[in-house]
């Protein structure tokens, strides 16, 4: 039920995650965060079986967080997405998979952005453009028509924009409220974007500039 | 008074020292030498190994330098059984590098996961250390071109130029002398200087193709579309012959010329 994004622009990468959080057909919470930062400039969005995807994405963090400490270098976003397949294509063949689906972007530090769908059987492949969960059947065709690799920022956050507003329009599940992440060389800026302005109340504490209210 | 204290590893002698540990490094200093040269294009590794008999069949690659991964090759100096078990785990942690992160492992890690082996050898009880150096070349994005060298107490360092083996501490004086740190030589001028420490502190009266053997690790420039890569090469038989002729053949220029300087020098009666 949940609906990750992705797509790369020029010398950046935005990630989008929406901020649902409930089980079968119940809705529990509204202001999940399902970003997890694994280096400076490289963050991975989850979705799936619920402890799983804090479960995975705290592992990771502190996994990468650890090769920091040990070794001078840092990982290219290359590494880090086999990293993360090795992980899932372990777990897949032991007692106990990790049931969550990632994309995977950043920014490597000679400026190439690079994004990576993997699913929870340990699929990786290198995307210009991403999605998972039910969102994904309305908007890689949206991103389809729009995506070109050489996009600058704002048309990239336009084209998120754009799948958002694709998902709420067609998209029978309340996935109203998302996260975005934009990824560049200087680091990792967060947005939040909510297209219903009725969901405002159920986001106490929210401070207005990271707010995105887009015309309905 | 060492009795007491050198037949477990894990036990410190009153003065601090850790016998076996020692007694490993003095294994190493019988065995036959190898050199490692860092140059401007390249990197290499010579060693020394002795003819038992000429019956003794060739081995495959070579004696005493092993192909790691695409990227690293070493050389090794100590138990030569020691060495294949050490070399053994080396391929193995190479690849599981690239299973896990799709890229060819970073040499210093390599090495240092290898050091750390090393190390529990020294501390846990019931267990001899290995009784083997290392010397390793390699090239990766990180540090390009490098060369390290590592002993069996767990110790590794970086080097320039450095030697293992049974004449090491001359071959290091004469490199200290030869190697010029601050303009790196060419991997061809590297490749003549490792013949001369050689012939110098090799065990045989003189230097041959059957006593020596040298690899040698170059990054390969980009050409049109393809990807640079890195090669190790053993030096085949014929340029090493054509090495050691050369040497020689200089050697004898000095010669000639010392004893003319020695007639001229001689005051005329």
């Amino acid at each position: 039920m949940e609906c990750l994004l992705g797509v790369v622009g020029k010398e950046h990468v935005i990630l989008g995650a929406d901020r649902t959080g409930g089980r079968s057909v119940l809705l529990m919470k509204s202001d999940v965060e399902k970003m997890y930062q694994l280096s400076p400039t490289c963050a991975m969005v989850v979705a799936g079986e619920a402890g799983d995807t804090t479960h995975f994405g705290e592992f990771l963090k502190k996994q990468f967080k650890l090769h920091s400490m040990k070794y001078e270098y840092g990982l290219s976003i290359a590494e880090i997405a086999d990293y993360i397949r090795y992980q899932l294509a372990k777990a897949i063949r032991s007692r106990h998979p990790y049931m969550v689906n990632v994309l995977v972007g950043g920014v490597n530090e000679e400026g190439s952005s690079e994004l990576y769908y993997l699913d929870y059987l340990g699929t990786k492949a290198k995307v210009p453009y991403g999605a998972h969960g039910y969102g994904s059947y309305f908007t890689l065709s949206t991103m389809d028509r729009l995506h070109s690799s050489s996009q600058n920022q704002d048309k990239s956050i336009e084209q998120l924009h754009q799948c958002i507003r694709e998902i709420n329009k067609r998209l029978v599940l309340n996935l109203s409220s998302f996260n975005i992440y934009i990824i560049t060389k200087e680091g990792i800026r967060s947005n939040v974007v909510i297209t219903k302005d009725v969901l405002l109340d159920q986001d106490p504490g929210l401070p207005p500039e990271r707010l995105t209210l887009m015309e309905k | 008074m060492a009795r007491q204290y050198d037949t477990k590893t894990t036990i410190f002698s009153p003065e601090g020292r850790l016998y076996q540990v020692e007694y490993a490094m003095e294994a190493i200093n019988h065995a036959g030498n190898c050199l490692g040269l860092l140059a401007s294009d390249g990197i290499l590794l010579a060693a020394e190994y002795r003819l038992v008999t000429p019956l003794l069949d060739e081995a495959g690659f070579s004696e005493k330098i092993y192909r790691l991964d695409k990227h690293v090759a070493c050389s090794v100096a100590g138990i030569t059984g020691d060495a294949n078990v050490l070399t053994e785990y080396l391929r193995t942690t190479a690849q599981k590098h690239i299973i896990k992160y799709g890229e060819p492992i970073p040499v210093e890690q390599l090495v240092q996961s290898l050091a750390d082996v090393k190390q529990r050898y020294t501390q846990f009880g019931g267990l001899r250390p290995f009784g083997v150096s290392i010397l390793y070349m390699g090239w990766d994005k990180h540090y390009k071109y490098q060369l390290y060298q590592s002993d069996p107490s767990g110790n590794y360092s970086g080097w320039k130029a450095t030697c293992i083996g049974k004449n090491q501490q001359q071959a290091m004086s004469q490199l200290r002398q030869e190697y010029k740190e601050d303009q790196l030589p060419t991997l061809q001028e590297a490749k003549a200087l490792a013949i001369k420490v050689l012939s110098k502190t090799i065990d045989a009266a003189k230097l041959s193709v059957d006593t020596v053997e040298i690899a040698t690790l170059q990054r390969s420039d980009a050409v049109g579309d393809e990807e640079p890569v890195t090669k190790v090469k053993m030096m085949d038989k014929e340029e090493l012959k054509i090495l050691i002729e050369e040497h020689d053949a200089l050697i004898e220029v000095e010669k000639q010329a010392d004893k003319t300087k020695g007639l001229k020098d001689k005051p005329i009666t």
